[in-house]
């Protein structure tokens, strides 16, 4: 590789890492979401384990998924502060997209400028600022590592070694292999139907990734897998919750969360490649879109996480579009316009793609991330209470444990647990209902001797304190964020 | 056959035979070497099923302990020999390599590991209906195949239909009179109308997910491989397609009779799939080799997550020890899990009758006098309850419903605790 390029490169992944370190450092905290992760991470710091079975959460109950991200995260701590490392690492993972798209587009297109191009458009997709600027989720490795695997099949004779340890790695950290796996299952059928000459070896990688991935995710996920059966795809989330996360794909959100030119054009290079041109590389990103959308559609994936995966692909097929047009003006009497046209697509991108991921970043400092008042209320649970069960809402069930290191009713990870409907209620009667007894006995099931009750928590469900608050319930810290004593407890009656 | 290649099916069956002896060992071991699940002791009660005469017959001649010895051996004799036999029948017409990948796919599918260890009659039915149709194939004995596939047919109308369904379709194009004459005589006299007639339950089909009457998915991916594997010989091979059919939709309607059936016709397509990529030639030899090796361990994988579960099944050491107890005290009626139940009638011979809605309604009643009526309608004298129904199988709280009224020494009285198990004596239901 030339030495302009790798500076070029170099350049571009500095812009992209740049920008999203800066969002990223506007805040010390991470989302909501986050701070499980966090306590992976400090977990395997401090003891070189990590948490296989979560006294804090739920009274208690095992963990499933695959931990080897936080091992990741983990081993960046040896040589940067803990905090420091969880901003930067996750952030330099997914700023490599930009180099990794440049590759595939500069295959497809043999354009360096197209490529360079589309490497930067890569790293401001509105969507996975969303998903991954201030989210320690491991999509941040996850995603490039999908594209380092595609990357290396394109041209699978040469790199299969390469694609052995990409793949690998993917597959023991996410079970987002098998969107990889599904979607070179579709591009040889795809290619098959479309009368394309089969390669043997992309024929062979097909059947060992399947297998392999398959057995790899089994093994991962044993007890997960024997506990839910087919239904952990939907992570045991209560039925009622479940259109929160797997809700329905719709073209105006796809298009903001996208970006309008990656999306209109992509699509457009779908259909063309898909119904009139024969193109095995074009055929490959074709059926990753089609996997994806068939996986939404059917909402067997996470509308953020397929959407950002989306998203890439379509800005990889933005590129093929770009190369297209270019040869296509170039052979007519406007081809002296051609960089006034490539500055008009630029504007638009900017205002449909960068202005909106730095809008988002901007949305989410203020929505997703908890406030200081938050972290100081809890850090006084931690050093002026005793070790206990404390009431908090389900999304703040990480944050609780984290940072006060109490035990929560509820939390987001529904997995390996059961009745989370039922606690999900309990907590929303404690917080909602009228009665006192009601809301003591819904306490007493669960052991609970604190109530926290943030802002957030007052605003869902539009209250300003506990409503049968008393001298049962006393008040013990009021800075914005409320917390509450349980102090008495109802006694059984003979029967 | 050839000395290798008998040599070859011995050690494929020896191998299963071992690997089916590690829960039974481990149970040695850890529950006495107790029979897992309710299934076997139901059989051992009931009766209209081929097993269950074969077990009612040792009981009444030898006594409980060797029919519950019985339970045990012929279920994994009648596996081991079904699919031997199913080896002969698949051997008659296919390659020798395609015969013995689907015997190995079979005989370790969770399917087949879970009848020769739980579902005793599946697996009698399993070795009439490949009894039935090897004796089919030959060319004089033929007529005599009536005899076991209408025992088959008594025994299980909906599995006896399959194999008459199977049979007519794979052998009406070069048989016509001898599958007519087969299948009409079986099926008139072995399946009865009403037979048919069972509740559609819901099961798993993956052993990974937890199914342990279910196939490895990678018997299952094999098999849809096994499929367009030999798609251009589908003029041939219709019949494997048409039965596949068949089974699946058998299986849609009565998943645990078909579970074995569809166990063996994935393991025959899956066969034909491991075999294609045995005989193809690899660019990537290194990939050939890796996944030849998951596809084993895939399978492997699967079974030993089979063997885990029916090891650790229930009933327990200590859950018998508790029914022994309760068969030394005066006869009378049992309240307690309706799964329970074959296991509380043959080990205590007390009896276990209660309709499920009264059943609930006593665990989760509030007021003792309600309690005390629907115990007298349903004649209670006993309630058995343990640890997995304290802790969230019926109460979620140490004194909700019924464990709170059990404080009530007037009516009730503890009469055995042990390891978390309680036995409790009605003793006075008057609502006085």
């Amino acid at each position: 590789m030339k030495a302009s390029r790798i500076a070029v490169l170099i350049t571009v992944f500095l812009i992209v890492f740049g920008v999203r370190l800066f969002l990223a450092f506007q805040t010390p905290e991470f989302n909501y979401d986050s701070y499980q992760e966090l306590r992976q991470v400090e977990h395997i710091k401090e003891t070189g384990r990590h948490i296989s079975h979560d006294p804090l959460s739920y009274g208690g109950k095992d963990v499933g998924g695959s931990p080897f991200y936080s091992y990741i995260l983990a081993a960046g701590t040896i040589f940067m502060p803990l905090d420091i490392t969880l901003k930067v690492l996750p952030n330099a993972f997914i700023s490599l997209l930009a180099v990794i798209i440049f590759f595939i587009t500069l295959k497809i297109t043999r354009k360096r400028e197209v490529a360079l191009f589309t490497a930067i458009i890569s790293g401001f997709v509105p969507i996975i600022y969303e998903t991954t600027l201030y989210n320690l989720s491991s999509l941040c490795l996850v995603i490039p590592l999908i594209f380092f695997c595609l990357h290396f099949f394109m041209s699978i004779k040469t790199s299969l070694p390469w694609f052995l340890v990409c793949f690998l790695a993917l597959t023991v950290i996410s079970p987002l292999a098998f969107v990889l796996i599904l979607s070179l299952i579709f591009y040889l059928a795809l290619a098959k139907s479309e009368g394309l000459r089969m390669s043997r070896s992309e024929l062979e990688v097909v059947l060992f990734t399947t297998f392999f991935g398959l057995w790899l995710q089994f093994l991962i996920h044993k007890n997960t897998l024997l506990f839910h059966g087919s239904s952990v795809i939907w992570k045991n989330i209560p039925a009622d919750m479940i259109g929160r996360f797997f809700s329905d794909l719709t073209v105006v959100e796809s298009l903001v969360s996208i970006g309008v030119i990656p999306f209109v054009f992509g699509v457009y290079i779908i259909y063309r490649y898909i119904f009139k041109e024969k193109d095995r590389a074009m055929h490959l990103f074709a059926a990753l879109a089609i996997t994806l959308g068939l996986l939404l559609w059917m909402k067997l994936i996470l509308l953020s996480t397929g959407l950002s995966i989306l998203g890439i692909v379509l800005v990889i097929l933005l590129g093929k579009f770009l190369q297209l047009f270019i040869n296509y003006v170039q052979k007519t009497k406007v081809a002296r316009y051609k960089n006034l046209f490539l500055g008009v697509i630029f504007t638009v991108f900017f205002i449909t793609s960068i202005v909106p991921s730095v809008t988002i970043a901007q949305k989410q400092l203020v929505e997703d991330i908890p406030g200081q008042d938050e972290i100081l209320a809890l850090k006084w649970v931690e050093s002026n209470s005793p070790e206990g069960t404390m009431v908090a809402e389900l999304e703040e069930g990480y944050l609780v444990m984290a940072v006060a290191h109490r035990n929560t009713i509820i939390n987001p990870d529904f997995l390996l647990t059961d009745n989370v409907a039922e606690r999900i209620s309990d907590v929303e009667e404690i917080f909602t209902g009228p009665h006192k007894t009601d809301a003591l006995s819904l306490l007493q099931k669960y052991n609970a001797s604190y109530i926290y009750m943030s802002p957030k928590t007052m605003e869902k469900y539009d209250i300003i304190g506990l409503p049968y608050a008393d001298q049962c319930f006393p008040t013990v810290y009021d800075k914005g964020v409320k917390i509450y004593k349980v102090a008495c407890r109802l006694e059984e009656g003979e029967g | 056959m050839n000395r290798k290649e008998i040599l070859m099916v011995i050690s494929i069956l020896a191998i299963v035979l071992l690997l089916a002896l590690i829960p039974v060992l481990a149970r040695g071991i850890v529950s006495e070497g107790l029979l897992i699940g309710p299934e076997p002791y139901e059989a051992i009660n009931g009766t209209g099923t081929a097993f269950s005469w074969m077990l009612g017959i040792i009981k009444s001649v030898l006594g409980l302990k060797a029919a519950l010895t019985a339970a045990k051996a012929i279920p994994i004799a009648s596996i081991i020999l079904g699919g031997f036999m199913l080896f002969l029948i698949l051997r008659l017409e296919r390659s020798r390599i395609v015969s013995l990948l689907a015997l190995t796919f079979f005989i370790s599918s969770s399917a087949a590991i879970s009848a020769m260890l739980r579902f005793g009659d599946y697996a009698t039915h399993f070795l009439l209906a490949s009894l039935g149709i090897l004796i089919f194939t030959r060319k004089r004995a033929w007529p005599f195949s009536v005899i076991p596939l209408i025992i088959m047919c008594r025994s299980s109308p909906a599995f006896g239909l399959a194999i008459l369904v199977g049979i007519f379709i794979f052998s009406a194009k070069r048989y016509l009179v001898r599958s007519l004459a087969v299948c009409l005589v079986s099926g008139l006299v072995g399946i009865s109308v009403q037979g048919l007639v069972t509740v559609p339950g819901q099961k798993l089909l993956i052993a990974d997910f937890g199914a342990i009457t279910g196939v490895s998915i990678f018997t299952l991916l094999a098999a849809f491989g096994g499929m367009f594997v030999i798609w251009n010989r589908r003029t041939t091979m219709a019949g494997y397609y048409l039965f596949l059919a068949a089974v699946a939709a058998g299986f849609w309607l009565w998943p645990s009779e078909y579970a074995l059936l569809l166990a063996a016709i994935s393991s025959i397509f899956a066969a034909f799939a491991v075999e294609r990529l045995l005989v193809m030639k690899w660019q990537f030899n290194l990939i050939k080799h890796l996944t030849l090796l998951t596809i084993a361990c895939g399978v492997l994988f699967s079974l030993l997550v089979t063997l885990d579960t029916l090891t650790v099944s229930q009933p327990d050491s200590l859950m018998v020890q508790s029914w022994l107890s309760l068969s030394r005290m005066p006869k009378g009626n049992v309240l307690s899990l309706e799964e329970y139940g074959p296991w509380i009638r043959s080990f205590s011979g007390q009896e276990h009758s209660i309709q499920t809605s009264d059943a609930y309604e006593i665990f989760y009643a509030v007021e003792l006098k309600k309690a005390k009526t629907v115990l007298a309608e349903n004649n209670i004298s006993y309630i058995w309850i343990n640890d997995e129904m304290k802790n969230g199988r019926i109460w979620h709280q140490p004194e909700e419903g019924l464990l709170f009224l059990l404080r009530n020494n007037e009516t009730f009285n503890k009469v055995y605790q042990h390891a978390g198990i309680e036995i409790w004596e009605v003793a006075n239901l008057s609502l006085s």
